[in-house]
């Protein structure tokens, strides 16, 4: 039996860690007017979080089509995967997890298992490390869903925004979510719940943001994963990391800037924390 | 010359006139927008239809044309490629129509125009899958019927038009009781006027008669009640090349629970028109079915939420789970704490107490399950508290000093929250502040072994004297001086405070504590120069 992870590009994993980890991320599509980008592949975060405020177009995200799964599950069969663990964003948020359902239902002769993380980012990406790395210590497809499972009860993301307008824009939170008050420049702070985009407070300053995402995150410490994620910004990342090292000096965090796809909704100016608690 | 007599008109006059319609459209444009409630309550018929018109008077002046059709042609496709809004949409299909006829016409006289009015109306139902009376739509077709009853009785095209526009005044009219909408708010249809308007401006443009300067009527200033939810996002583009016929994706739009759909055009270039919860779900119905362009995505809540402020109407909120109430004076505050979902305020603060029972009352109308009272005065907080003694529990008194205070409690507010976690947000918040006031004395007076003069000004935290100063900044300097440590300190300047003024002491701040977080803002409170919360 030969077992094969995929994921999508909204787990914010590296290339360089997928390649090591043999995971592999069907892209989502970022489209500008008439322009259709993969996450990642034909944008960087940098490019896109530039393009984001200078191109006249507001971009649209979208799911991978069907066949992009169906090419990626049909490489994957033909590299020797008798079995494939695919595991996505939220079907709530997006409409990825039905694209790979489709796809799995039109191959035969591999046992592919479709499972909706009902996360996003981070939380997505450290779960399915951890099932690649359970993969490595010899798991097979049951043992690594049940652990894949467990690592994804136990994470969390809370991720700081300056405006909701790029959220609500694509549909992908209520507007009838709280009030978030224009004048006095608050900023809302989102977190995952039930599969979707909520809110975990509001706070009116930077500063006061770190401070309320580092005390929700620390209740997942000790960490076995937590890393910070930003819109492209270094700088408030670095800020992030010095923050969260006052907390815990042992900590590493992997910091990532948002792929371009999770940008479109974060807009710029976003910066969080996202974590796994150890066991 | 006040009318034409002869027969027909060129096609340049046709196209002055419809220069005319515009401007006269223009002036009319405010009052329009802030008549329209229907379907959408969001303010923008007058300016949709009046940049729809201009999109297709651009297009006939970009270049020239050689007979009355290929300017009718144009006019439509220009309206088309621009159309904004549901009524812009129709209206770029009642020029399509109009269009349409005159493929057949080669004059423009009373006959033709009242001939193209008809057809105008008619393409504009075809248009709507569900279309309404009480609508643009009705009140051009009511015009156009009396247009072609008429036709012998008519010399001149702009006897066809005086004979439509006197029907379409009556239609208009009308519409106050065909639609419950409109019924509720006491209006006519906005989109209604906008087609009457227009008729009138040809009319004075082929009259050569100068629209006057003033509207037809003045700005409403109308109160709306919805429920959050109410609203989607008006969302427009266009398809080229679309593989899918106009009923099939007016069906595909239902299916992702689309409103007010409206598609026009054929398969060379489509308009699609649609308010919707996910704007993605109409984008990618349709990226499927052909080349998706020109994406328009508009916020209709906020529109809404704009016009709300423009009318300066209270909203009555319908009775929320958890209930708030915020003591205070001042405009400006009210605007902070609207912002931040606080809709009840009860006018009080120094000098100025409210009564337990007002509270107690207020408390039962915006509250069904709990009401919280933002106190916002030492002196304020004793009487709500007496307040929540005899609601049986149904009151929480929040015991903030100070309206700025008051607004550090207002940001945990959640109507649907739990309302636990909220009260001790709420306490935290209030706990972990001090309140600063500046104020002037209106009297000699010894505070803290410290003797004030009259007029003098005094800066207090928490209550207790910091400085007194004879001079405004130099007493906000002072205050802020003396606070040791703060992430966030927000001034609220009172209303004997001009904006020049706050604006230099706004700019003065910028520019002297770069390392804090301090922001200014506008509360309007009488009384007190500033009023401030450190974080």
């Amino acid at each position: 039996m030969t077992l094969a992870i995929v994921t999508d590009s909204t787990s914010n994993i590296s290339q360089s860690v997928a390649d090591e980890l043999g995971i592999t991320i069907v892209p989502l599509n970022l489209i500008f007017g008439e322009e259709t980008l993969l996450d990642m592949q034909d944008i960087t975060p940098e490019a896109f979080f530039k393009r984001l405020t200078t191109d006249p177009n507001h971009p649209s995200t979208s799911q991978p089509s069907v066949g992009a799964f169906l090419d990626c599950y049909n490489q994957l069969i033909e590299n020797g995967a008798t079995e494939i663990l695919s595991i996505h964003i939220s079907k709530k948020v997006s409409g990825t997890y039905e694209s790979a359902v489709q796809a799995s239902s039109q191959i035969s002769g591999c046992k592919i298992e479709v499972i909706d993380s009902g996360t996003i980012s981070l939380p997505l990406g450290f779960s399915v490390i951890e099932a690649a790395k359970a993969l490595k210590n010899g798991k097979n497809l049951d043992e690594i869903k049940s652990i894949t499972a467990d690592a994804i009860s136990r994470s969390n993301i809370f991720l700081s925004i300056d405006t909701l307008d790029y959220l609500i824009r694509g549909g992908r939170m209520s507007k009838a979510k709280g009030f978030i008050g224009s004048k006095l420049n608050v900023k809302p702070i989102l977190t995952v719940e039930d599969g979707l985009v909520g809110q975990g407070g509001k706070t009116r300053n930077y500063k006061k943001s770190i401070d309320l995402m580092l005390s929700k995150i620390s209740e997942l410490a000790p960490f076995a994963y937590v890393g910070i994620v930003h819109s492209d910004a270094p700088e408030l990342a670095a800020e992030a990391v010095k923050a969260l090292k006052e907390i815990d000096s042992n900590v590493e965090p992997l910091v990532t800037p948002l792929t371009p796809v999770l940008g479109v909704h974060a807009g710029p100016g976003a910066i969080g924390f996202a974590a796994i608690s150890a066991k | 010359m006040a009318s034409k007599e002869n027969i027909s008109v060129a096609t340049k006059e046709l196209e002055s006139a419809f220069n005319v319609a515009e401007e006269w459209l223009a002036t009319n444009r405010e009052s329009i927008n802030s008549i329209n409630v229907y379907p959408v309550p969001d303010g923008d018929t007058g300016t949709n239809m009046l940049l729809t018109l201009k999109a297709a008077i651009k297009e006939v002046q970009s270049e020239k044309y050689k007979s009355v059709s290929d300017f009718t042609e144009k006019l439509a496709r220009g309206a088309l490629l621009g159309a904004r809004g549901n009524s812009g949409v129709i209206l770029s299909q009642m020029l399509k129509g109009f269009s349409d006829s005159f493929k057949q016409h080669k004059d423009i006289n009373a006959e033709t125009m009242a001939l193209g009015l008809e057809s105008a109306a008619k393409k504009a139902y075809s248009a709507l899958a569900n279309p309404a009376e009480g609508t643009m739509l009705s009140v051009l077709r009511d015009a156009a019927k009396s247009a072609v009853d008429q036709i012998k009785t008519s010399a001149s095209v702009t006897d066809t038009l005086k004979i439509s526009i006197d029907q379409a005044e009556e239609s208009v009219e009308k519409t106050k009781e065909q639609l419950p909408e409109l019924i509720e708010a006491g209006v006519v249809d906005a989109g209604a006027i906008g087609v009457l308007v227009i008729l009138e401006g040809l009319y004075f443009g082929l009259s050569e008669i100068a629209p006057p300067d003033l509207p037809k009527f003045e700005i409403a200033h109308l109160n709306f009640e919805h429920s959050e939810d109410d609203f989607g996002f008006c969302t427009e583009f266009l398809i080229k090349n679309a593989q899918l016929n106009k009923k099939h994706i007016e069906e595909k739009l239902e299916s992702v629970e689309g409103q007010s759909i409206i598609v026009v055009g054929d398969e060379n270039i489509m308009h699609i028109h649609v308010h919707i919860e996910i704007p993605d779900n109409a984008i990618s119905i349709g990226k499927e079915i052909g080349e998706v362009e020109n994406i328009k995505i508009e916020n209709m809540q906020e529109q809404h939420e704009e016009l709300k402020k423009k009318g300066q109407a209270e909203k009555q909120f319908k009775p929320q789970k958890i209930g708030i109430i915020a003591v205070l004076q001042g405009d400006g505050f009210k605007e902070i704490y609207r912002e931040l979902g606080v809709m009840h305020f009860i006018d009080g603060g120094q000098g100025a107490n409210p009564t337990t029972g007002e509270m107690l009352t207020l408390s039962k109308e915006v509250a069904k399950e709990h009401c919280i009272i933002l106190a916002n005065n030492k002196n304020v907080i004793a009487a709500a508290e007496q307040a929540s003694d005899l609601s049986d529990n149904f009151i929480t008194v929040m015991p903030s000093i100070s309206p700025a205070i008051g607004i550090i409690a207002a940001l945990e507010f959640d109507p649907n929250g739990e309302l636990e976690d909220m009260l001790d947000g709420m306490n935290n918040g209030i706990t972990s502040s001090q309140s600063l006031e500046i104020t002037t004395a209106v009297k000699e007076v010894t505070i803290d072994n410290q003797t004030v003069k009259t007029g003098e000004y005094i800066a207090m935290v928490d209550n207790k004297l910091i400085a007194t100063s004879s001079n405004l900044l130099e007493i906000i300097t002072l205050a802020l001086n003396a606070i040791n440590e703060a992430d966030l300190i927000t001034l609220y300047y009172g209303d004997m405070i001009d904006q020049e003024e706050a604006q230099s002491i706004n700019s003065y701040l910028e520019k002297n504590y770069k390392d804090i977080d301090i922001e200014l803002h506008n509360g309007g409170q009488p009384l007190y120069h500033i009023l401030g919360s450190i974080e």
